[in-house]
């Protein structure tokens, strides 16, 4: 806040100093044409990239189609569809065929239906689903896909993240020996262990229903835990926290060039299960103003969040109701 | 920008060509010609390492970065102001002081400027805020326009430039305060 006596400092200041120099219209108007050319020229000359970049994805995409396409017809079976892309791979993790050929997992590679996805004790694995869905694979985990919609899971844990307004195109069934998970827009966990399945539902609502028992649902902020014998354990956990690093450790890095501020911060807040909220109307203004440059490829979304605010006047803090974005002290 | 957005080219522009020119005149010793050709080569510079930038609070100090860099490689292509003018906020403590508005204790610029050099430093601090603030600072201030006058000239309300215009005196005041140590009172003293 300032006083009247502080305002009449400052333009005391001010006064003292006078107006400060002005270029002339005519050097003005000659530099903004001259650093228009250049603006332009850069433009048209990453336009150019970014039209070779799209043909040679293209180019690469249906050379690995048709690769395989080619390769399916000896591993998989005759119908297999495509039912997902690799989109990060951490530690050992394998893909076996239906003639039992296991080969390494490796990124952006195509997973067809009937292949079996599989973690060693020390692998994870990101999956992006066509429809828009992510599903991440813990470690020891087994999943194998019938199509897009449906999956078997016979060891391990998977958390799926489906955004937005559910949809039949985003409809997902995961099948296990202990029952099956069913999803209605949400970021949920499902885990099997001793005979047992844990569903742990982060946001919306998820329905299980047990191999023996009735209908089970679950919603944000609960774990539902059906034993073999349909026995159910109902108990509230927390939606953020170290329980769910391994799932922001493995998030497909966000391509965050030229991408508004504030749609990086809602997916940092999805990615961590917070909610990000603003401190003042002062720092949710400056947020959005800021376009950002560059990448973050290889950084986790906390880490990512810090390189990026460390860029602009904003800063983040863990508050009871999410993460808090708040303008930096100035006199720091 | 680097989409192709000319509106965005044009905010960026207006935003810092002024700024930069001023940055960079006293350094040329007032040399107008050799500031426009200097800022020029800087905002070319600028537009072809703009995908490599990263965030927004820093970017005045990248262009002035460049812009130096810029003036250097000027004076010794043309040989012109063979006396090269090293302004006090060229002193990398007090350039440091300016580019981050933190403030060094052992230095006390009221007792070691004089008055035109204190004048030019607080022009500084005042290009250093958004260009928005220092903006409505000076209209009201050193141009005496009411806060109708302002409003119609940023196109927004009375109210919305009565809050920035606080806002601006508030960055301003704190500013100074960190740049010279002293109160704004203590500096209008050291201008009078």
């Amino acid at each position: 806040m300032t006083t009247s006596k502080d305002e009449t400092n400052i333009e005391r200041v001010l006064q003292a100093v006078g107006a400060r120099v002005q270029p002339s219209e005519a050097l003005t108007n000659q530099v903004r044409e001259a650093a228009r050319e250049q603006w332009l020229a850069v433009v048209a000359e990453r336009q150019a990239k970014r039209r070779r970049w799209l043909l040679l994805a293209t180019a690469a995409s249906i050379a690995v189609t048709a690769l395989a396409v080619w390769m399916g017809r000896f591993v998989t079976s005759p119908q297999a569809i495509l039912v997902a892309s690799i989109a990060r791979v951490s530690g050992h993790v394998e893909i076996a065929g239906t003639w039992g050929r296991s080969r390494p997992a490796v990124e952006n590679q195509p997973l067809l239906s009937g292949e079996k996805l599989v973690t060693s004790m020390d692998g994870r694995a990101a999956l992006a689903l066509p429809n828009g869905i992510s599903m991440r694979l813990d470690h020891n985990t087994r999943i194998e896909f019938a199509d897009a919609h449906r999956a078997s899971m016979d060891s391990g844990g998977i958390y799926v993240d489906s955004p937005g307004v559910p949809t039949a195109e985003r409809r997902l069934r995961i099948e296990t020996p202990v029952g099956a998970v069913q999803h209605f827009g949400t970021q949920y966990e499902v885990r099997l262990a001793s005979s047992a399945i844990q569903v742990r539902v982060r946001e919306g609502r998820v329905a299980l229903t047990p191999t023996q028992g009735i209908l089970q649902s679950g919603i944000a902020g609960e774990q539902l835990t059906v034993g073999a014998n349909g026995e159910v354990d109902r108990m509230n956990i927390d939606t953020h926290g170290a329980e769910w690093d391994w799932v922001a450790n493995l998030a497909p890095t966000m391509n965050i060039d030229g991408k508004p501020l504030v749609e990086f911060l809602s997916w940092v807040g999805r990615e961590l299960g917070e909610p990000v909220v603003f401190a003042n109307a002062g720092s949710e203004a400056e947020a959005g103003k800021v376009v950002l440059r560059g990448s973050v490829s290889g950084l986790s979304p906390q880490d990512a969040l810090a390189a990026v605010l460390s860029t602009t006047r904003l800063r983040d803090a863990d508050g009871g109701d999410g993460i808090v974005i708040s303008l930096e002290d100035a006199r720091r | 920008m680097l989409d192709g957005d000319e509106r965005a080219f044009n905010a960026f522009f207006d935003s810092y060509f002024a700024r930069l020119y001023r940055f960079v005149l006293p350094r040329l010793n007032g040399d107008a010609e050799a500031a426009r050709e200097v800022v020029q080569g800087t905002l070319s510079k600028a537009m072809r390492k703009l995908g490599d930038f990263r965030g927004e609070a820093a970017m005045f100090t990248w262009l002035c970065q460049i812009c130096r860099r810029e003036a250097v490689d000027f004076l010794r292509i043309h040989r012109r102001h063979a006396d090269r003018v090293v302004l006090i906020d060229d002193q990398p403590e007090l350039r440091a002081v300016i580019e981050s508005i933190e403030a060094p204790e052992e230095f006390d610029l009221l007792k070691n400027c004089g008055r035109s050099e204190l004048g030019r430093l607080v022009q500084s601090v005042l290009d250093r805020l958004p260009a928005r603030y220092a903006d409505a600072l000076e209209w009201k201030y050193v141009e005496g326009l009411s806060v109708d006058e302002i409003a119609t000239r940023l196109g927004v309300g009375q109210v919305a430039v009565q809050s920035m215009l606080a806002r601006a005196r508030v960055s301003f005041r704190e500013a100074l305060e960190q740049v010279f140590g002293a109160s704004a009172e203590n500096i209008v003293a050291g201008l009078e």
